[in-house]
């Protein structure tokens, strides 16, 4: 783009690799979301969100954010996903049925609602962003962050160490809590 | 493997016997003592692996030599920089230079959980392993009927962790981290029987009167982080470097600490010229409060905090009353170790202490010390006597210490700790024969039944009396010089306080006299002569020494012979070691000891009349006490100076008079205000009352039927279906988004 | 042809439409979870994207990595909040044999 005021990330070297790879993985993510949101069989939904995920991970690693791609991958597809398949499992005995009850026109009347109020969102949001004029910052900020930093700034300088700690916290509590929400009780007299 | 580890193993293993045993106790059942003597011998072992390993190293023959491992604790940012206070004098300012910033960056910028071991914490940590290991075993037979056994060695476990964290701290906040920890230790176990209305009053009252004295503590801390920055409250940081004490030395306090003239003595008679146009006893040098310098002030504050532990007057309530605790706890915590905790600490402060401080330390233990023994003389509580022997003895370290007799100060707390240990073990024993029977009146020629605790006393005894060849003697020989040194020089020098200098040694001296006369009477009464009570022995099963109880009290009665002190296994000279050079302390001429010595062994033969005077019992003791004059002094003495019935009616009656006061005003003033109130808003209620009837509710009813109306047509929007709320909140952020890129201008 | 802040900035706009969507759509409890999980990527893509084009901090020291640090806090929040979610619909299951969400409409007016 001609305007100076739009900067471009990865430096000239690669030539126009990055965009390419950029369009590839902007196309894997946004593909596999309208799946995951048009999809009527749960299980192929999580499969989509899947490939969502990954396409994530690798517009991480083009923003210079390899931990955070790493970190995406592991703890969202091998953890966060896998529970979801797991509730999944755990929950599907009547999903079918229920999901079949439905009447085709009122699937319909609710996809179109939907799209619509989606794309009267999403329209509005892409028209600023497009007209948005982004000041150029310093290019210093190209350096290739690494780990190290990261956990530097995490630990070591303590500038973001309380949040890690309360973060830690939460963790704690949630897994206490989630052991016991899901405490299996007695079903109500249905 | 540095001697520091060694001793942090050793300070953990009552921990862990403190921990399994709170939580597996029950299962441990009677077994539960031999579990917790074993972790202590642990303990023991281990720390005289690491006297070894600390004797063994080269730096040991040094003049002083410590050791510090430090972990951060408390980080703070390292611009904790000292205060530096305007002084009085032009002197003094001069050597406040950097030093005490070069101290706050090694301070690390906060305040490090460290260790510290010099020769000081080796011997404290030698001796509390010892005893505690001999108290342990003494108890396992001690305790073996009561059920909550498991429970009581948990605590003592704890107790020991507390204690030897304690002597190995190397920063005030942390030693008064581990101070609190001993204390609650000890005040559990005074209270271990608190089924029993004595115990549990009694570990009250030596909660209440140790938080005087804690604050004070803190009040001291507090002080001295004022005046040089919390950072440089460590004693030593890595480099062996004495941070608190070179801390304050850079604020310009060095004049009192450090006088110019190597002696002490010197340095008092100067000042005590200078200060006759001022204050009676004390100099204005450095003047800050009430004639006295802050750190002055800051030391006497520390001192509070170990006046309370180590029972000096006139905190000193507490010790008699905690011995409702079982004996074995008397013996370890109320005689040997927690109560010196006190001492240890005023040496641990030592090289900051002013000579202002000293002094009012030294007169404090002068008094101290007399008011124990001569409460000693009268009591007939087997417990009590000893209890007050040992606040006695306490207030001869604190006068040693504040003397200038660190070394001898020191040395009495060692020797002090096994003969005293010795003695309340040996109570113990004859407490568990008698089944609890006290009172000295009603026991006599008990060493027929308990001939190896009648010699173990014996022994103790004889050197708590300060009997030649007895440890007591030697430590007590040490410090009496001192006191004379100091007493003399200071009656030399001129001034408001030299007219009563020498009071100061003729008051220990014969304080001697009296401890060597109620230590023979107490063993007489208990041991000697004919049984007084055929009766109580009658009811008694046969008796028995248990093994296990007679072992750790011989260990202890040979531990209170002079031997183990003396030259020959360098005790005197391992304890010198651990105070920082420069710091200025009294060390006695040959001359002077051998001024001394004979007093003292004088003070012996005052037990040798005790035979005579109670050969029938009581019957002449009786008699000399009607007579006129000495009836009044004997109530005096017998009532325990009337502190207890001063301190009711004093505090505690005006505390809760205040507390009536305060409540009558609540109940009669804020009450009636209250009350009163209420009143108004009800004749105000009524008026409105008949305004609303008519006025108001036509129009609040027209309302309400309004919002019901209006909420049943609302009501219609509530499916209760989430995706209809979400579906709504998505074309409201829809509407908003676009309103807002048509509205906001670009 | 470069690659821009817009690039990423718009994608995510997309990203978070198509979430919401799902959430709107999907009456499995687990599905609207899905949506959700899109809509805090698309927020996280976000960040990311910005620490990216952030100036350098005028101080020196290390890169700016503040979006990052809040990206990672968001993953790691989005597991929590999953974990706690499935247990809610865990519990609902064992309470109406169903995870359909307009079965739980309790709540209607």
């Amino acid at each position: 783009m001609a305007d100076p005021a739009i900067l471009a990330v990865p430096s000239a070297d690669y030539g126009p690799l990055p965009v390419i790879l950029f369009y590839g993985f902007a196309a894997l993510t946004l593909g596999s979301a309208a799946a995951v949101a048009l999809s009527a069989n749960i299980v192929r939904a999580a499969a989509a969100l899947l490939f969502a995920l990954i396409g994530i991970a690798g517009l991480y690693l083009l923003l210079r954010a390899d931990f955070l791609a790493a970190a995406q991958l592991v703890v969202y597809v091998g953890g966060t996903l896998i529970l979801m398949i797991f509730g999944i499992m755990l929950t599907s005995r009547q999903q079918q049925a229920a999901e079949g009850l439905r009447s085709r026109a009122a699937r319909q009347r609710e996809f179109l609602w939907g799209a619509l109020a989606a794309l009267g969102l999403a329209s509005p949001l892409a028209t600023a962003l497009l007209l948005a004029p982004w000041k150029r910052p310093a290019l210093g900020a190209a350096t290739q962050p690494s780990v190290e930093d990261l956990g530097r700034s995490l630990l070591d300088q303590g500038q973001f160490l309380l949040p890690f700690e309360l973060l830690s916290l939460l963790l704690l509590a949630v897994m206490i809590g989630a052991a016991y929400l899901a405490k299996s009780r007695r079903p109500l007299p249905h | 493997m540095p001697t520091a580890h060694y001793l942090i193993l050793a300070a953990l293993l009552p921990l862990v016997s403190f921990v399994v045993l709170m939580a597996r106790g029950k299962h441990f059942g009677r077994f539960a003592g031999p579990f917790a003597t074993v972790l202590v011998f642990g303990s023991l072992g281990l720390s005289v692996i690491g006297t070894v390993t600390w004797i063994a190293k080269p730096e040991f023959n040094a003049a002083h030599y410590v050791e510090t491992l430090s972990y951060r604790w408390i980080p703070l940012p390292a611009t904790a920089s000292p205060v530096t206070v305007p002084d009085v004098t032009a002197a003094a300012t001069a050597p406040a230079t950097n030093a005490a910033a070069a101290a706050a960056q090694g301070g690390g910028g906060g305040i490090p959980f460290g260790v510290l071991v010099d020769s000081l914490s080796i011997a404290m940590f030698t001796m509390v392993t010892l005893v505690a290991a001999l108290v342990h075993l003494f108890a396992i037979a001690y305790m073996a009927e009561d059920p909550k056994a498991p429970r009581f060695f948990a605590l003592l476990g704890l107790f020991c962790f507390a204690m030897l964290g304690l002597v190995l701290s190397n920063s005030l906040p942390q030693i008064f981290f581990f101070w609190e920890l001993v204390g609650i230790a000890s005040y559990l176990l005074i209270g271990f029987w608190h089924e029993n209305r004595a115990p549990a009053t009694a570990s009250l009252k030596a909660v209440l009167v140790n938080r005087v004295g804690d604050a004070l503590f803190l009040m001291g801390i507090g002080l001295l982080t004022v005046h040089v920055g919390i950072a440089n409250l460590t004693l030593y940081d890595s480099s062996s470097t004495p941070v608190l004490a070179s801390a304050v030395a850079s604020t310009g306090q060095t004049e009192l600490l450090n006088p110019q003239p190597q002696s002490i003595l010197q340095d008092f008679t100067r000042l005590a010229v200078a200060s006759d146009a001022g204050s009676i006893l004390f100099h204005n040098f450095g003047a800050s409060f009430l004639g006295l310098s802050w750190l002055t002030w800051a030391g006497l504050c520390i001192f509070a905090g170990a006046a309370a532990k180590s029972a000096q007057f006139p905190l000193h309530v507490w010790l008699p009353d905690a011995m409702a605790g079982p004996t074995p706890v008397s013996a370890l915590i109320h005689a040997a170790t927690m109560v010196a905790a006190g001492v240890f600490l005023v040496a641990r402060v030592y090289p900051i202490l002013t000579m202002d401080a000293r002094l009012i330390i030294a007169v404090l233990g002068c008094v101290t010390l007399a008011i124990g023994a001569l409460i000693a003389l009268v009591q007939t509580d087997l417990k009590q006597i000893l209890a007050y022997s040992t606040i006695s003895q306490l207030g001869y370290m604190m006068l040693f210490l504040g003397v200038g007799g660190y070394v001898a100060g020191l040395m009495h707390l060692f020797t002090h700790a096994f003969f005293k240990a010795g003695l309340f073990l040996a109570a113990g024993s004859v407490l568990h024969n008698l089944h609890h029977q006290q009172d000295l009146r009603r026991m006599g020629g008990l060493w027929k039944r308990l001939p190896i605790t009648a010699f173990a006393a014996l022994l103790a005894g004889l050197s708590l009396a300060a009997a030649p060849w007895f440890s007591g003697a030697f430590s007590k020989e040490l410090g009496m010089a001192c006191v004379y040194d100091f007493a003399h020089r200071l009656s030399l020098g001129g001034g408001g306080q030299a007219k009563y200098a020498m009071t100061l040694f003729w008051v220990p001296t014969i304080a001697s006299y009296v401890t060597a006369f109620y230590i023979a009477r107490l063993w007489w009464l208990t041991f000697g002569g004919a049984p007084r009570d055929e009766k109580l022995l009658q009811h008694l099963p046969p008796p028995h020494e248990n093994a296990l109880m007679t072992l750790p009290l011989i260990l202890l009665a040979f531990l209170s012979l002079s031997l183990w002190f003396g030259p020959f296994f360098g005790v005197a000279s391992l304890i010198g070691k651990s105070l920082p050079p420069g710091v200025p302390i009294v060390r006695p001429s040959e001359g002077t000891q051998a001024l001394i010595a004979p007093f003292l062994s004088y003070a012996f033969a005052a037990a040798l009349i005790v035979p005579l005077w109670y050969w029938r019992g009581f019957g002449l003791a009786e008699r000399f006490i009607r007579l006129p004059g000495i009836n009044l002094l004997y109530v005096w003495l017998r009532e325990k100076m009337f502190f207890d019935d001063l301190y009711r009616g004093v505090l505690v009656t005006s505390t809760l008079a205040a507390a009536g006061v305060l409540a009558f005003c609540d109940r009669f003033l804020v009450d009636g205000v209250v009350n009163g109130v209420g009143m108004l808003a009800r004749v105000l209620g009524r008026l409105s009352d008949l305004f609303d009837r008519d006025g108001i509710d036509g129009a609040v009813n027209g309302m309400a039927s309004t919002a019901a109306a209006a909420s049943r047509a609302a009501l219609t929007t509530q499916t209760g279906r989430i995706r209809t709320y979400l579906l709504v909140l998505l074309w409201a952020l829809a509407a908003t988004a676009t309103l807002l890129l048509l509205v906001l201008p670009r | 042809m470069t690659l821009t802040l817009t690039h990423f900035l718009v994608l995510s706009a997309l990203l978070l439409a198509s979430g919401l969507l799902t959430m709107v759509l999907k009456r499995n409890a687990i599905g609207m979870l899905m949506g959700v999980e899109l809509v805090l990527n698309a927020a996280a893509l976000n960040l990311t994207a910005f620490n990216a084009f952030a100036p350098a901090p005028a101080s020196g020291g290390g890169p700016r990595l503040d979006g990052q640090i809040f990206t990672l806090f968001i993953i790691v929040i989005a597991a929590a909040e999953a974990a706690i979610a499935l247990a809610i619909f865990l519990n609902f299951y064992n309470n109406f044999t169903t995870i359909d969400v307009d079965r739980g409409a309790h709540l209607k007016g």
